[in-house]
């Protein structure tokens, strides 16, 4: 669970993620566009027959009412989905039905696994459960002697039907069972993770942000900055956004709150659909794209883009944004330090260097940037 | 002694605030903030601030700040960016830092000192782990592991010593013997989202955990970790502290949208013992003042600094209505009132009061136990007499039928035509009765009154108060009935029972331009079970007359049924009134009416404010279904027959509750209810159903093939007619062949059975058939 793993596998950083020369004005980013589909965080989906991986994929990464979800077709087969688009997580559905095992030879189990840096497995939670956490078992053993490094997290899934007492009842019963099934097999120091999420809510995407966060090695660093950013600009509370999906790829250390970030999530909405109202789809994100919300209660959701996959978006009291100057320049110092932090570890890539020291190079950076960069107010 | 709220203003916010051991000085910690104050009789003072001067530094950032246990002069700090520092806040300048731990890779959520060792500290931390400092040396001493996202808060017990909890954002408390640092001693899953805050009870063994989930748990910690007690909250938890000295009492406040300290009694969870509401911003942190119950501390990201004295809380419980009553829609009533001690009285006179309505069916059920603690309380529950009186309901017979064994008893019993509607109401009220649906009961009543009869009944004229009569209203309606009957119907001269039909057509003729619903256009069939007639209605009607006819006579929505409730007596006096006006309706029926002289002279017809029960009857058929009682509403209106088109209501509707009821009866295999329902519709598309998937195929029972169309029996490749022949004796059946759709083979439905009654295989390829 710790990040400073240091032999974190290199192919979980997004190369894609690093930014080329800045232009004149500082401002303009070009994101790099050497990056291959191996470089991002990749994630798998897994679980039983119907229990709502399509519905997780096409909501979170497509944009599908949840509503819509209902007509979805069964996946029938092994189904491999790259969702590899313009989004800052990469993520392969894999469609895994219960007559299929581990001895099929187009089951590839060291390709599938050796390059996947989370396993979500879902599990219906108004369903009988049995023989998922037996496939589930199966799953972890098999991956785990593929790839040490794979976190396994558990949807439960569908949690919106049932009442809160059994919602935290089958996530007591499903992590006891699953953990006596692991330690009956002997793999006690596998670390299991628990969500209870649901499509008709935003708790698949906070699911998903956690699982997506740990992927991500450089989030400690990205926090601080927040951190650092959030309290000399009078905001509230922040979330560095990936724009398609959704998901937050960190936030700063207050505690997350639901409607908060369900504000901010249909604020993205907001910004791309009206964008690409007048501009083509491509343009519908880019540099210039900002956009200001005041709400009722003296609060204003600030949102500003930090680079082709992501954006922040600020939730501050209407009283400190008087000093708009100041947190746009602030912003302007996050936005260097985040391009910085992505940028050495991109140079470092390059280099296929041992990246033992990286960690430390990153706090480096980050505390320059924190003591030069940031004005406080 | 008697503590002056006061209060003070800082910068920045804060996050957190904690109490020196000799509750003398008060640390706050936030943002940009950190600073120390003396508390006394008079206020705050501030004595140090360690955020002063040029040296900014992020660690200075607080989350949450501890003081020492033993030593009065050193607190430790928790920063956002993961250092855990520790001040003496009686050195000078940048000495008051004493030590720097950065070792937290991401931000550290909590710091807390160990109780008896004073040189022990503990952190929690965003990245999942926990810390051990001892001040003595610059590095940790000890990690635990949490195995989750993050620890957001951990707490010594005060009971053991080395025995801490810490709550994480999975939802999972854990405890941690301080020695074994490889495993927890305990996990459980406490919320369904993230456990922000504990804290243990000073005297019990008691842990309260706080969760976003919106919900404060007690947890029993001795033996197996068990749930004592929930506290359901408006918003989330961020904080809560046990009261000292008061055994049931927490503080807590919340993270977002509710900016008051609530102090809860934990055996009555549902409304907040005290609030204390002077902060207007999220309040951060609080700390009862040493183990002084009047005295509370708190911080808020108003950046201010209060000190509430406990007399002045608003007291939320003392204002909430010491009553309660709710009403189910089978129309039970429960009831839950204060008792006074020395007042036992007042349920008695209550409850004999309703009895004559409604059957005391249980009660008392507590009296000054748990929930209830704080007043002597007790719950009543009044069942609806059933069936109003004739079906008794004693408590030991009381077993409530399964509602599948209503529904298919209604729907085998419940007739829908061939009588009068009369006698269609009265039989199904009485079916409704049986199956103690008492609205169902009402409305048929109600329907046999309305459309019964052939004609509407004229409402009464007099607009007495209902609240101040206890005679029935009912009797005087009757001869108001009586003596308007006879001026209508004088003119007409007409037998009412033979020319019924007659009379309604003209009454319908010269009524048409009056009548907006008229139902003019309506042609009657001759027979005179549907007799549907308009009549003119001389009397004024006001509007309050139908309220309180509704009140008696039908269940129409909530609100009327809340009032209802409000007058049971009126309810009771309606209900009691009933039969009799019955009666006298029947006996209109009977008998032709005396020629009596009319009383009113009425010169011209008024405009006529008439009632419309048809809107009603819409509206409590919709009301019906919406509460899933779709049998009733379409029983309804097919036994209505032609009466049903003065209802307001859409085909589509009645089509949709059709499919419904028809899909209902279908799954409990009533096929015959479900054939009449069918047959009995008059929409088109209702009736087809019985007309789809009426094709039978048949194929030969010695090649498989299926059989010509040509002649049913004679398969065209064998060219043999063993098709047509039974199976048992060999001949060739007339009239019905019976055979197994598994293996195709069958003869004489006679043979067969009793063929059958021995074997169980195919008597010519050995299947395994299943004759039935």
């Amino acid at each position: 669970m710790s990040y400073d793993d240091d032999d974190y596998p290199a192919d979980t950083f997004p190369k894609d993620f690093g930014y080329g020369t800045y232009n004149q004005d500082g401002l303009e980013m070009e994101p790099n566009s050497t990056g291959s589909s191996e470089t991002k965080p990749r994630i798998l989906l897994m679980g039983l027959r119907r229990s709502g991986k399509s519905s997780i994929q096409k909501v979170v990464f497509h944009k599908m009412s949840p509503n819509e979800t209902l007509f979805l077709e069964s996946t029938s087969k092994i189904v491999k989905d790259d969702i590899n688009n313009s989004s800052f997580v990469q993520f392969q559905i894999w469609d895994f039905p219960g007559q299929i095992d581990f001895i099929e030879p187009t089951f590839d189990s060291d390709m599938i696994f050796g390059g996947c840096g989370a396993l979500v497995f879902v599990i219906d939670a108004k369903d009988d459960y049995n023989e998922a956490l037996t496939k589930f078992k199966n799953t972890v053993i098999k991956a785990y002697k593929v790839n040490q490094r794979i976190k396994f997290e558990v949807f439960i899934h569908k949690v919106d039907g049932i009442s809160d007492d059994s919602k935290m009842e089958s996530q007591r019963d499903i992590h006891q069972r699953s953990s006596d099934d692991l330690s009956e097999a002997g793999l006690n120091q596998i670390h299991l993770s628990f969500h209870l999420t649901s499509i008709y809510d935003h708790s698949i995407f906070e699911a998903f942000s956690k699982v997506v966060q740990k992927l991500i090695p450089q989030l400690p660093t990205l926090e601080n900055l927040l951190n650092i950013f959030i309290p000399n600009s009078g905001i509230e509370k922040a979330f560095l956004f990936d724009v398609v999906s959704k998901i937050y790829i960190a936030t700063d250390s207050s505690p997350v709150d639901m409607q908060a970030y369900e504000l901010c999530c249909d604020m993205i909405d907001v910004v791309i659909d009206l964008s690409s109202i007048y501009s083509s789809e491509e343009t519908a994100f880019d540099s210039g794209s900002s956009s200001l919300i005041k709400l009722n209660n003296n609060t204003i959701l600030y949102l500003r883009e930090v680079n082709k996959f992501l954006a922040l978006v600020c939730i501050l009291r209407e009283e400190n944004f008087n000093r708009q100057g100041v947190i746009d320049y602030n912003f302007i110092c996050f936005r260097d330090a985040i391009s910085e932090v992505f940028e050495l570890r991109l140079k470092r890539q390059k280099q296929l260097e041992n990246n033992e020291d990286e960690d430390l190079a990153d706090d480096h950076t980050l505390i320059r940037h924190g003591n030069d960069g940031d004005v406080v107010t | 002694m008697r503590y002056p709220d006061s209060r003070i203003c800082m910068e920045g916010h804060a996050n957190a605030l904690a109490l020196s051991k000799d509750n003398t000085l008060i640390a706050v910690a936030g943002r940009s903030l950190l600073k120390v104050y003396s508390i006394d009789d008079y206020g705050f003072r501030e004595v140090c601030n360690m955020r002063g001067g040029k040296n900014q530094n992020l660690s200075y950032s607080s989350n949450d700040v501890a003081w020492s246990t033993m030593d009065c002069n050193l607190l430790a700090t928790a920063a956002t960016n993961g250092v855990v520092s520790v001040w003496d806040h009686s050195k000078c300048g940048r000495q008051k830092q004493l030590l720097v731990y950065n070792e937290h890779e991401r931000t550290a959520h909590t710091v807390t000192f160990h109780s008896s060792e004073p040189n022990i500290l503990i952190s929690g931390s965003q990245d999942g782990t926990i810390k051990c400092f001892d001040i003595r040396s610059d590095k940790s001493v000890n990690t635990y592991f949490s195995n989750s996202e993050s620890v957001r808060d951990v707490k010594f017990s005060p009971h053991e010593q080395n025995i801490f909890s810490a709550v994480s954002e999975n939802g999972t408390v854990q405890l941690w013997d301080m020695r074994k640092w490889d495993k927890c001693m305990v996990q459980f899953t406490a919320h369904y989202g993230p456990v922000y805050t504990c804290d243990w009870h000073p005297t019990r063994k008691w842990l309260a955990t706080g969760s976003r989930d919106k919900q404060i748990k007690v947890w029993d910690m001795e033996g197996r970790p068990g749930l004592e007690y929930t506290i359901h909250t408006i918003a989330v938890v961020g904080r809560v502290k046990w009261r000292p000295e008061r055994t049931y009492h927490i503080a807590s406040c919340a993270l977002v949208v509710d900016y008051s300290i609530h102090v809860w009694d934990i055996r009555r969870p549902y409304i907040p013992f005290a609030s204390f509401n002077e902060h207007t911003n999220v309040t951060t942190g609080i700390a009862w003042l040493g183990s002084d119950s009047h005295c509370l501390l708190s911080t808020s990201k108003d950046s201010t600094l209060h000190k509430h004295a406990f007399e002045d809380a608003t007291r939320p419980a003392l204002k909430a209505n010491a009553q309660g009553a709710s009403l189910d829609r089978h129309g039970d009533i429960s009831f839950a009132n204060k008792i006074k001690e020395y007042a036992p009285k007042t349920s008695g006179v209550s409850n004999t009061k309703t009895n004559s309505s409604f059957i005391n069916h249980r009660k008392a059920i507590v009296s000054g136990s748990i929930q209830f603690h704080l007043d002597h309380s007790r719950m009543y529950k009044f069942m609806l007499k059933d069936a109003f009186s004739g079906f008794p309901l004693s408590e030991t017979d009381s077993k409530p039928r399964q509602e599948h064994e209503c529904f298919i008893g209604c729907a085998r019993e419940l007739i829908m035509s061939g009588k009068k509607i009369a006698e269609l109401c009265e039989h199904n009220s009485e079916v409704s009765k049986k199956y103690s649906k008492h609205n169902a009961t009402t409305l048929w009543n109600f329907l046999k009154l309305f459309y019964g009869s052939n004609h509407f009944e004229p409402p009464f004229e007099h607009r007495s108060s209902f609240s101040n009569q206890k005679n029935p209203i009912n009797s005087r309606r009757a001869t108001q009935v009586a003596s308007d009957w006879p001026q209508q119907r004088s003119d007409l001269s007409q037998d009412l029972n033979g020319n019924a039909q007659e009379a309604t057509h003209e009454i319908a003729a010269t009524n048409e331009d009056d009548d907006p619903l008229g139902g003019s256009g309506v042609e009657h069939p001759p027979t005179s079970s549907v007799i549907l007639s308009e009549t003119q209605i001389i009397s004024e009607i006001t509007f309050d007359n139908f309220e309180l006819l509704r009140n008696g006579f039908i269940y129409v929505g909530p609100t009327e049924a809340a009032k209802a409730l409000a007058f049971p007596a009126l309810h009771h006096d309606v209900q009691a009134a009933r039969p009799q006006l019955e009666i006298k309706a029947s006996d209109h029926e009977k008998s032709p009416p005396p020629h009596v002289p009319t009383v009113l002279k009425v010169s011209h017809v008024p405009p006529i404010p008439m009632w419309e029960p048809h809107k009603f009857v819409a509206d409590a058929l919709m009301l019906l279904n919406d509460v899933g009682d779709v049998q009733t509403a379409l029983t309804v209106i097919i036994a209505l027959g032609e009466a049903r088109k003065l209802l307001p209501l859409e085909d589509a509707l009645v089509e949709h509750w059709f499919h419904t009821y028809v899909d209902q009866l279908h799954r409990y295999e009533l096929w015959n209810e479900a054939c009449e329902v069918i047959n009995r519709s008059w929409l088109h598309s209702v009736q087809q159903l019985n007309q789809h998937s009426t094709a039978m195929h048949t194929n030969c029972g010695d090649c498989g093939r299926p059989l010509g169309n040509k002649v049913g029996w004679y398969c065209d490749k064998c060219k043999s007619m063993q098709s047509a022949k039974c199976c048992v004796c060999g001949l060739i059946v007339r009239g019905v062949y019976a055979w197994c759709q598994g293996c195709s083979h069958g003869g004489h439905i006679e043979h067969l059975q009793k063929y059958f009654a021995k074997h169980s295989k195919c008597p010519k390829c050995g299947h395994l058939c299943a004759y039935s």
